[in-house]
């Protein structure tokens, strides 16, 4: 057990004791921000990052909508299945919103629903960002910032990138996308510093501006388009392949259970399991690796 | 996210007044599934694998409640689970295959489940 509640447990005791909603309840047990003269300017609090950033140009721009309203304008959830197989390493990544492979698109769908217009800038040239997290590896979290390597890892984003850019890493069942734009973008990320971990393109630091904002905005409209946008994404979704549709659920259960090159066994190999033939220490994660969004 | 958004469309049901309680009603269950699913990788019965999932827990609790303030803990946190995770693997071939499998069928489940939320989207007739 931990130590100390799980945060999600607190939110839902205050949740039972209060009667608050989730987004409420969790709101009010995270730390206030202050902006330095005391006054709460709420940055804190939100449950996802790119309708938390939405919800504070809103409100700089005078709109006072709950990230709850934005999440269903901006499409709501999603899906993404994928499994990594390197030589060495293998890992699991499962996504959960509306375009979760590309926060600007689901920006800049949410803003064309409200009637507003946003103003981008991006770090395109990674040296002389304006906001390029310092060299040495003090970054902080969150996208946009490269975090540092937990000391005593193994470098793994590192070869990660190197392995793809060699065309010996695949994704399942994902064909790799051979547009100028994505290639560079891999090799951008390639560069990563010693230590750290690698960047994708969506990664890097940008700027967001609300250029334009209704004077009053259709939440109701807003919301309906919204919701039709989450069923568009699971009906046709914009990348090919089964990864971004519920079929990749069905696709990991059967190679859990199945043969193949690609079945479970063969990904995440149980002869490591009680004992690797190097004498090499077999890491938990390389056998139930799973990140969720 | 389920869960966010099964608390998102009931907090919206009465803007865009359009019945969304079924559709609330199915994240919410798919949110709980998942959570269930995620929680069931790291088995409470398996000592290393309960820790893991206890440290885990609370890197996330500790960097919620304090961020970058608690830089020094998390340093101490995550290297507690990096020790943790590069240890033996603490189950055996055949115990591991058990518990894929099982693991198997909880993605099957979340698949229908995941299905039966887009429809009942579909009938809110946005």
């Amino acid at each position: 057990m931990t130590k100390q509640k799980t945060f999600k447990k607190r939110v839902r005791a205050r949740m039972d004791k209060t009667g608050e909603r989730y987004a409420a309840a969790r709101r009010r047990l995270l730390p206030e921000v202050s902006d330095g003269d005391g006054t709460d300017r709420s940055t804190s609090g939100g449950v996802h990052p790119a309708t938390t950033a939405f919800r504070l140009l809103l409100d700089h721009a005078g709109h006072d909508l709950s990230e709850a309203s934005l999440l269903v304008a901006g499409g709501g959830v999603g899906i993404g299945v994928f499994a990594f197989h390197y030589p060495e390493f293998s890992t699991l990544f499962l996504a959960g919103r509306h375009l979760w492979h590309d926060d600007l698109a689901f920006l800049q769908g949410l803003a064309e629903r409200l009637g507003a217009t946003l103003d981008v800038r991006r770090d395109r040239r990674r040296e002389e960002g304006p906001h390029r997290p310092p060299r040495d590896g003090r970054a902080g979290t969150g996208r946009g910032v490269r975090r540092p390597r937990h000391a005593g890892a193994p470098r793994r984003g590192r070869g990660v990138l190197r392995r793809r850019r060699a065309g010996r890493g695949r994704r399942d069942g994902h064909r790799p996308d051979r547009r100028p734009g994505r290639a560079a973008d891999r090799r951008s990320a390639g560069h990563a510093d010693g230590g750290t971990r690698p960047s994708t393109a969506d990664s890097r630091t940008r700027l967001l501006r609300l250029d334009t904002a209704p004077d009053a905005i259709d939440v109701a409209a807003a919301a309906r388009a919204g919701i039709r946008a989450c069923i568009d994404g699971f009906d046709d979704p914009p990348m090919r392949g089964s990864n971004f549709r519920v079929d990749g659920l069905d696709a990991l259960a059967k190679r859990m259970r199945g043969g193949g090159e690609d079945a479970w066994s063969e990904v995440f190999p149980l002869d490591r399991v009680s004992g690797p033939p190097s004498g090499r220490s077999t890491s938990t994660s390389s056998t139930t690796a799973a990140e969720a969004d | 996210m389920r869960t966010f958004y099964a608390e998102a469309l009931r907090e919206n049901g009465a803007t865009i007044d359009l019945d969304v309680g079924a559709a609330a009603d199915a994240y919410a269950a798919l949110g709980a599934a998942w959570s269930d699913a995620a929680r069931a990788c790291l088995p409470d019965d398996v000592p290393e694998l309960a820790a893991l999932a206890a440290t885990i827990d609370e890197i996330y609790d500790v960097y919620l409640a304090r961020g970058t303030d608690a830089n020094e803990e998390l340093e101490a946190l995550r290297a507690r689970r990096s020790e943790i995770d590069q240890g033996p693997f603490p189950l055996s071939v055949a115990a591991t295959s058990e518990l894929v499998h099982e693991l198997a069928d909880r993605v099957d489940a979340l698949a229908s489940l995941e299905r039966e939320a887009v429809e009942t989207l579909r009938d809110i007739g946005a």
